[in-house]
């Protein structure tokens, strides 16, 4: 009995090793590729390329889809704005993250996909967060490259008419409410912002697998915040509260509001279920990390909607939250299916750093302290001397001058 | 010592910096974000108004400028009213261009009726028709039209009212009788049909007496009201929101709505004020000097107020005169009480009965009478100089510059603060959902209780 035990778990030790990185993609979904773009202009080990994005000459390694060619040709301005949102997703996801065990590292590999590594073949928090974040700021920032007017396209233009595949119950009124208004013209930046992500990001996603449905759903959910929190607001002047003259404006939050709110929503995330893999499911929770993703019924989920006209459709599922006592999850809401790995040891085959030589808070009891980022290992202390502006005078007007002291300072490192 | 603070800030934000030197692009934001509120905020604020201001001062000032070439006196009224048509057509419902000319038209034959009656029934008659012109409003508000189209031309219904009630005061008590084109220029006079202010018919006719001259100055007063007018408006709109952000406490939210809503009003009082100097108006207390100015609202003395009575009539100056004169007075005689509240009520009556509207004026009039009354109890219970007005041969053992009398001072003016605060959050146009005693309930009744405080003292 022993010795099948032992048989079995080197099994499928050899199968996880061998069988993941052939079924990663069909796991993740086709809609990560375009992250490269966020590494667009950079210098590439293969490949340099000149660091101005043209139009539409976008540089292979950013691998789109012929939807998303078409979209950037059709578009001129739009790729350097989706560039932007996805550095802008990158920094963020690294802000947000800055004091946890997980710290939203990513890698200039060669292909999009790799770009937060291989955390995203996993349909855990984190991957939940990079997809709602990506999004979002893919949103954001086309909304706001459209009111700066770098995109010509957005104003007037009439096939982005929105459209209400919004199924979604309680917020379909929401979701539609921005882009139905009209003001000064036809300059409906956030209800454009919002469909062409939705074109664009969700390009790969066709909603047929659990995997697919919890990318789409986070990328809805990372657009719906950003289209709270970026909308047309209206108010009446007139004497004594009457309305003689409306004006309107656009609320535009720095993207770090959203990538707070999201930050929120990762740590109250939705578990949720395929909806007839409950049992299967379950089961795979336990296993942790070794579990290999292509037996949790994906596969089995996929039948049933086949029949669902893809197009009218993709957005009007409803997740199943894992404990059927818990709300299902709301647009709001990110949602996973599977547990998230330690982060402590360095796993590179499954994209995971580690916290060795981390920096941590020693007198911190949070996730920053070193207690919990260090996994128990300990931590070193050692004494560096950093250079720092001080002694600033400001001079009338407007620039602060100042000189460059080095004080000690102590930096704790995980072991 | 401010020097010190901004020293200490920079070196806080510089600090800030080194923590998480990787992070720089992204902590700089707090200067992009100035920028996006002024661009996608203030620019758009300012753009959207830009056509109706533009029209506004554009015909006030052919008004003024075309008024001295007006030898007779009916072109005048002609003009006036002419452009104040133009102007009215502005408003975006048909039914509210509708109900106003109605309102034209029935108030003049108010006006008409009452020369014909005899000396004896002149007086009666005079209440009577105030009576019916301000519950006529108020069943056109809730019975013949849409609320928010009623909203949208209240402001002008109101100015017009105000005119009508004082032209009957006129023409009843005074037996003068008001021709046609007096009334049409006078009551649609352009310069404050939009926006106000009330005039009276003796100012109306005094631009045309005068002529005075429009110079250099005349131009500046009009800019410089404009861009107070402005500035209050992105005040109101963007600024407020960017200074206290929505994650902060209750008071400051509430204390950020409420100055949301005294922005907007300083912006409609400017705009008011330049609309008037652009057709010729200037102070009434004012000499004939190079300044133009029209007062209508002094911001400064609400936003730091001494009491709230001073609240009540820095507010709208106008407006005030107008109630002082022909509420007050007339029903003073039963009792200071009694008149402050007539006051209000007519107030709140005059603004169509709106609700939250009604609330706000009747509990203003009732903590500012409050307050009045104990600031006049302490005053002579400890002989100390904290009455509303400063006396100036009171024979009060301590005066203004005594220590005790000046943190009394203060505690009175921080309460009128947070009486504003509790008052003008009711009047928040975007939490017109939230019932008022949800709002009230969230601040924990504070007027109230300070309300309830000045009671104390008063028993």
């Amino acid at each position: 009995m022993k010795v099948v035990y032992v048989v079995l778990v080197i099994y499928g030790c050899t199968l996880t090793l061998g069988v993941v990185p052939g079924g990663r993609n069909k796991n993740r979904g086709k809609g990560s590729m375009w992250w490269g773009i966020a590494k667009a202009g950079e210098p590439n080990n293969i490949s340099p390329i000149s660091p101005v994005i043209h139009q539409y000459n976008l540089p292979d390694h950013a691998t789109l889809r012929k939807k998303q060619h078409r979209l950037a040709r059709e578009n001129p301005g739009l790729l350097v704005a989706i560039n932007k949102g996805a550095n802008q997703a990158i920094h963020e996801c690294q802000y947000q993250f800055r004091n946890q065990r997980w710290n939203c590292s990513t890698k200039n590999f060669l292909r999009g996909k790799n770009l937060f590594g291989k955390i995203v073949d996993r349909g855990c928090r984190e991957t939940a967060f990079i997809y709602a974040i990506t999004s979002a700021a893919v949103t954001h920032a086309i909304a706001r490259a459209c009111s700066e007017g770098t995109i010509d396209t957005c104003n007037c233009e009439t096939h982005y008419k929105p459209r209400t595949t919004h199924h979604y119950s309680d917020n379909a009124v929401a979701a539609t409410g921005v882009r139905d208004f009209k003001w000064g013209g036809c300059s409906d930046n956030i209800g454009f912002g919002f469909a062409v992500s939705r074109e664009f990001v969700d390009t790969g996603e066709r909603g047929k697998t659990l995997r697919e449905k919890m990318n789409l759903h986070n990328n809805e959910a990372g657009r719906w915040h950003v289209q709270q929190q970026m909308r047309q607001e209206c108010k009446c002047h007139g004497m004594s509260g009457s309305c003689a003259i409306r004006t309107c404006w656009m609320r535009l939050p720095p993207f770090r509001v959203i990538g707070d709110i999201l930050k929120d929503r990762f740590d109250g995330a939705s578990h949720v279920t395929s909806a007839n893999s409950h049992n299967r499911n379950n089961k795979l929770h336990n296993r942790g990390l070794t579990n290999n993703p292509k037996f949790n019924g994906i596969s089995r989920n996929s039948i049933y909607s086949k029949r669902e006209n893809r197009r009218k459709h993709k957005y009007s599922f409803q997740l199943k939250p894992f404990n059927p006592e818990h709300k299902p999850p709301g647009v709001q809401d990110l949602v996973y299916y599977e547990m998230s790995p330690p982060f402590c040891e360095r796993k590179p085959q499954f994209g995971i750093q580690g916290t060795h030589g981390r920096v941590c808070n020693a007198h911190s009891i949070g996730v920053d302290g070193c207690a919990i980022m260090c996994c128990g290992r300990g931590y070193r202390t050692h004494e560096k001397i950093v250079a720092e502006r001080c002694n600033c005078t400001f001079h009338w007007c407007c620039e602060v001058k100042c000189e460059i002291c080095r004080t000690r300072k102590i930096i704790n490192t995980c072991v | 010592m401010q020097y010190n603070i901004i020293m200490h800030l920079i070196q806080m934000y510089f600090s800030f910096y080194e923590d998480y030197g990787d992070y720089e692009v992204y902590q700089g934001n707090d200067e992009i974000y100035f920028f996006d509120v002024w661009r996608y905020c203030g620019l758009l604020s300012v753009q959207s108004i830009l056509p109706l201001v533009i029209k506004l001062l554009v015909s006030n000032a052919i008004f003024g400028i075309i008024l001295p070439n007006c030898k007779s006196e009916s072109c005048f009224h002609l003009v006036s009213g002419g452009v104040g048509v133009y102007l009215i057509s502005e408003v975006k419902s048909f039914e509210g261009k509708y109900i106003i000319v109605i309102y034209f038209l029935i108030s003049y034959f108010v006006l008409l009726s009452s020369q014909y009656v005899g000396d004896g029934n002149r007086k009666r008659l005079g209440i009577f028709a105030k009576l019916a012109l301000i519950g006529s409003l108020i069943f056109s508000e809730y019975l013949l039209i849409d609320p928010a189209i009623f909203l949208q031309i209240r402001g002008i219904l109101m100015v017009l009212i105000m005119k009508v009630l004082s032209l009957v005061d006129e023409t009843v008590e005074r037996k003068t009788s008001i021709g046609i084109l007096q009334y049409f220029g006078y009551s649609l006079c352009c310069a404050n049909i939009l926006f106000g202010p009330w005039i009276t018919f003796r100012e109306y006719l005094g631009i045309h007496s005068t002529r005075r001259r429009k110079d250099i100055f005349w131009i500046l007063g009009i800019c410089k009201s404009l861009i107070l007018a402005l500035l209050c408006l992105t005040v109101s709109n963007c600024w407020s929101t960017y200074l206290i952000p929505d994650e902060s406490n209750r008071w400051l939210l509430a204390y950020r709505d409420a100055l949301a809503f005294r922005y907007s009003h300083y912006f409609v009082s400017y705009m008011a004020e330049s609309g008037m100097i652009a057709a010729g108006f200037k102070n009434p207390t004012l000499k004939d000097g190079s300044i133009w100015s029209y007062t209508i609202v002094s911001p400064m003395e609400v936003e730091f107020p001494t009491s709230l009575s001073v609240v009540v009539t820095k507010w709208n100056g106008p407006m005030h005169l107008f109630l002082k004169n022909s509420i007050y007075q007339p029903t003073k005689r039963y009792g200071q009480f009694a008149a402050i509240m007539a006051t209000f009520l007519i107030s709140s009556f005059l603004h169509g009965l709106e609700v939250k509207v009604s609330v706000v004026l009747l509990s203003l009039g009732l903590f500012s009478y409050l307050q009045a009354k104990a600031r006049t109890i302490l005053s002579s219970g400890f002989s100390a100089c904290v009455k509303i007005k400063s006396c100036k041969q009171c024979n009060h053992k301590y005066k203004r510059d005594h220590w005790a009398v000046k943190i009394s001072l203060i505690l009175f003016s921080f309460t009128s603060i947070i009486h504003l605060a509790y008052l003008g959050i009711l009047m928040d146009p975007q939490s017109n959902d939230i019932s008022i005693y949800e709002k009230w309930n969230n601040l924990y009744f504070i007027g109230h209780v300070i309300m309830f405080f000045n009671l104390i003292l008063i028993i």
